[in-house]
């Protein structure tokens, strides 16, 4: 079988993500009680083939990223066969450039591509922001069957957060007819999902060809060769969710919360991975009262918890009431807080007594501490 | 190689015979506890807060699962260079093969081994006790007081002496008798089976004791008064901390529903001698609209909607509404059926407990469910 290679290309544009990406890449803000945003886009390449290379491009900041993967052995990538390289990247963004899927950070790798070697057949280009289980087998017989030389990924009627600097898919069927992005005013379209599959050596050819161009996104390139190759286009079934702001991880937060979106994430037979961490079972006490919730393990839970994610570590105390909140990773709630539609992020402390509410439509951030 | 310190070695082949069922397909050590945890978790963590790294696990009784879970002990951090668990099954020789006779036996078959190390101390644990304890204080009083064997022990209640091994001991705690089990005993001091040996001492009374067609090859029975006999230098060390032998259906479930009290001789929640595990990947639990959580341990990939006090729960546990769980301590996958009731009792892997049915009793003994016809 052929092997592939996924790369998990950097989300530029992290503007709106505010004081969740202040100390930490994009890729490491933690969800969904026990994982990492980059959990979803690497679990889906691993849960495709087992010959795989996987390169995650890397940020600016991050530190966070190399200690969540490390050798990649909690994904089930092997660290004898080098099966993941953490590459650099975000150099554009440093210089003031922006752009969806940079092609700096494809050139600075140079030596990634280039040594990939002829039994490569497809690259597989994943989102880092995207939550969602992809089944990216099934992608790639589609890309197939369609003897396609890229298939752009795209969630149809997407119904998250749009920001006006997505990238949208005006498609018939199979085929992609126009793509929207920059400053293109024009509305209607599909959202592309900053995913994607394409031939090994078309993409080293665009990327030469880019390189001599002096473009500076991916996508900028497909558009203006739209109509030299066979661009597919395939709508990804299920829930899909991009997070591209503090609004749209709130909201993401809560879906998980619903039963629908919770088995649909987590109780596929292709699993979702994440870093795997000695905690105690989640202990309860005798005060606890939990509705609604998805609470992790290493987690102490003695307040009252309604319609909220707790984080591995993270501790509520007696007489703390909590609701609509995402609780991160070793924060604590102190007796007789409340805190409603928040996010407190890791090891930040909402005091004895102290009131911490909001809105729905307005998710106060408490930011982490060291 | 550099000369060795201490290594350990783990008796974990014990079948298990009064843990009934639940070591139906799985040796003793292997057997779940406290949620996420399985009986052996604490002894090799142990190890590895000791600066134990090279850990030889006996294995014999039904181990694959155990085997499996061990690896090769990176999960408790042992992977070091050169170091690790190793597990040592029974195997052949050129001319005989034999199975382990005894604890002392099995130790005996791994000569080899411990030779490969050469270390100074061995230590002898066992796989299926619950404590948290640092070993690294007792190797060194063994060197202080240049004994030749040290045994870990604790104060039992004076009632409960017949049940254990007594060591009588001088006022410098140098080991002066040993009584098994003895119908009036003259101390208090309880054996747990925790030994630090010197290497030297260990090879002699080891092949001492396989020439004696006597002898059932075990420690405490047959070792331990041998040594005594000739005089070696046998002393004390005494350990306050939490220890439980979990070989009952009874002191397995007290064993594990302490761990719902909030006693500092056993807090899993703190970082000191944490206890480590071979994790499995899983979701977080799932606390539904129609649940009623309280005094509770929940592993991962549950999903409860019914009422749950006083249990530990292991992973993947389904409770469905209107299910009540009560002072009960369930396996993996079981699945709670609406409607049913548990109490007071434990539950085994994969069971189903039908709507409407009713396991345990608020008194008496603890029941035992392993499902279906099973039972």
């Amino acid at each position: 079988m052929k092997k592939i290679a996924g790369i998990i290309i950097n989300s530029s544009n992290q503007l709106d993500l505010d004081a969740l990406v202040k100390h930490r890449s994009i890729h490491t803000i933690p969800i969904g009680g026990k994982y990492r945003l980059i959990d979803f886009p690497l679990s889906n390449l691993v849960n495709m083939a087992q010959d795989l290379y996987v390169g995650v491009i890397g940020s600016y900041n991050y530190r966070s990223l190399v200690d969540h993967l490390k050798q990649g052995q909690d994904w089930n990538l092997s660290r004898k066969s080098n099966d993941l390289l953490i590459l650099q990247g975000d150099r554009s963004a440093k210089i003031g450039q922006v752009s969806r899927i940079s092609i700096q950070d494809f050139v600075d790798n140079r030596e990634f591509f280039d040594k990939l070697s002829d039994d490569v057949e497809h690259i597989v280009l994943s989102g880092t922001n995207v939550v969602s289980n992809i089944d990216y087998r099934a992608i790639l017989d589609k890309h197939d069957a369609n003897q396609a030389d890229m298939t752009l990924l795209y969630k149809e009627n997407y119904d998250g957060e749009i920001q006006n600097k997505e990238v949208r898919l005006v498609v018939d069927g199979d085929d992609v007819k126009e793509i929207i992005y920059g400053n293109d005013k024009r509305q209607g379209g599909e959202l592309f999902i900053d995913s994607l599959v394409i031939n090994r050596t078309l993409f080293m050819q665009i990327l030469a060809e880019a390189e001599k161009r002096g473009l500076v996104d991916f996508i900028e390139l497909v558009d203006q060769c739209l109509s030299d190759y066979k661009v597919k286009a395939y709508n990804v079934p299920g829930y899909v969710k991009i997070i591209n702001s503090i609004q749209a991880y709130f909201n993401c937060s809560m879906d998980i919360l619903t039963c629908d979106t919770n088995l649909e994430l987590f109780k596929q037979e292709r699993k979702v991975y994440t870093k795997a961490k000695d905690n105690h079972p989640t202990v309860y006490g005798k005060e606890a009262k939990v509705k609604k919730a998805l609470v992790a393990s290493g987690a102490i839970v003695n307040g009252t918890i309604e319609e909220s994610i707790v984080f591995r570590n993270a501790t509520i105390h007696e007489g703390a009431k909590i609701k609509n909140s995402v609780i991160m990773q070793g924060a604590v709630v102190e007796k007789d807080a409340v805190v409603v539609n928040a996010i407190l992020d890791k090891n930040a402390v909402v005091k004895q007594g102290e009131f911490i509410t909001s809105t729905t439509k307005e998710p106060i951030l408490i930011q982490k501490r060291a | 190689m550099k000369k060795t310190d201490a290594i350990a070695m783990l008796l974990a082949g014990g079948q298990g015979t009064r843990l009934e069922a639940l070591t139906r397909e799985n040796a003793k050590p292997g057997v779940m506890f406290g949620g996420k945890y399985r009986i052996i978790d604490f002894s090799l963590s142990n190890c590895f807060h000791s600066e134990i790294y090279t850990v030889g696990v006996m294995t014999q009784y039904k181990p694959l699962l155990l085997n499996r879970y061990i690896g090769n002990g990176n999960a408790w951090a042992l992977d070091k260079v050169n170091q690790g668990a190793y597990i040592l099954p029974p195997y052949m020789r050129e001319n005989h093969a034999e199975w382990y006779r005894g604890t002392a036996d099995a130790v005996y078959q791994n000569f080899e081994f411990i030779k490969m190390y050469d270390p100074e101390y061995v230590v002898i644990l066992s796989g299926d006790h619950i404590y948290q304890m640092n070993y690294h204080p007792m190797i060194e009083a063994a060197r202080e007081k240049d004994a030749d064997l040290m045994i870990c022990v604790r104060r039992v209640p004076w009632e409960e002496t017949f049940r254990f091994g007594i060591m009588n001991t001088d006022e410098n705690f140098k080991i002066t008798e040993f009584q098994e089990k003895p119908k009036e005993a003259k101390s208090n001091l309880a054996s747990m089976g925790i030994y630090v040996f010197k290497w030297s001492v260990l090879k002699e009374a080891l092949e001492k004791d396989h020439q004696n067609p006597e002898s059932k090859n075990d420690f405490g029975h047959d070792v331990i008064p041998t040594l005594l006999e000739e005089q070696k230098r046998l002393y004390a060390f005494a350990f306050d901390g939490y220890w439980r032998d979990v070989g009952t259906v009874d002191s397995y479930y007290d064993a594990n529903m302490d761990l719902l009290d909030t006693r500092e001789d056993l807090d899993l929640t703190s970082d000191y001698l944490r206890v480590f595990s071979n994790n499995e990947h899983r979701d977080p639990h799932f606390v539904g609209e129609k649940a009623d959580v309280y005094n509770s341990l929940i592993a991962d990939g549950c999903y409860i909607n019914g009422k749950v006090s006083r249990s530990i729960l292991a992973h993947d546990v389904v409770i469905e509404e209107g299910a009540v769980v009560e002072d009960a301590i369930l396996f993996g996958n079981v699945r709670v059926k609406s409607g049913s009731v548990i109490k007071r009792a434990i539950v085994a892997d994969d069971v189903t407990v039908k709507p409407g049915e009713a396991v345990g009793n608020a008194e008496g003994k603890i029941t035992l469910h392993v499902g279906g016809d099973q039972s």
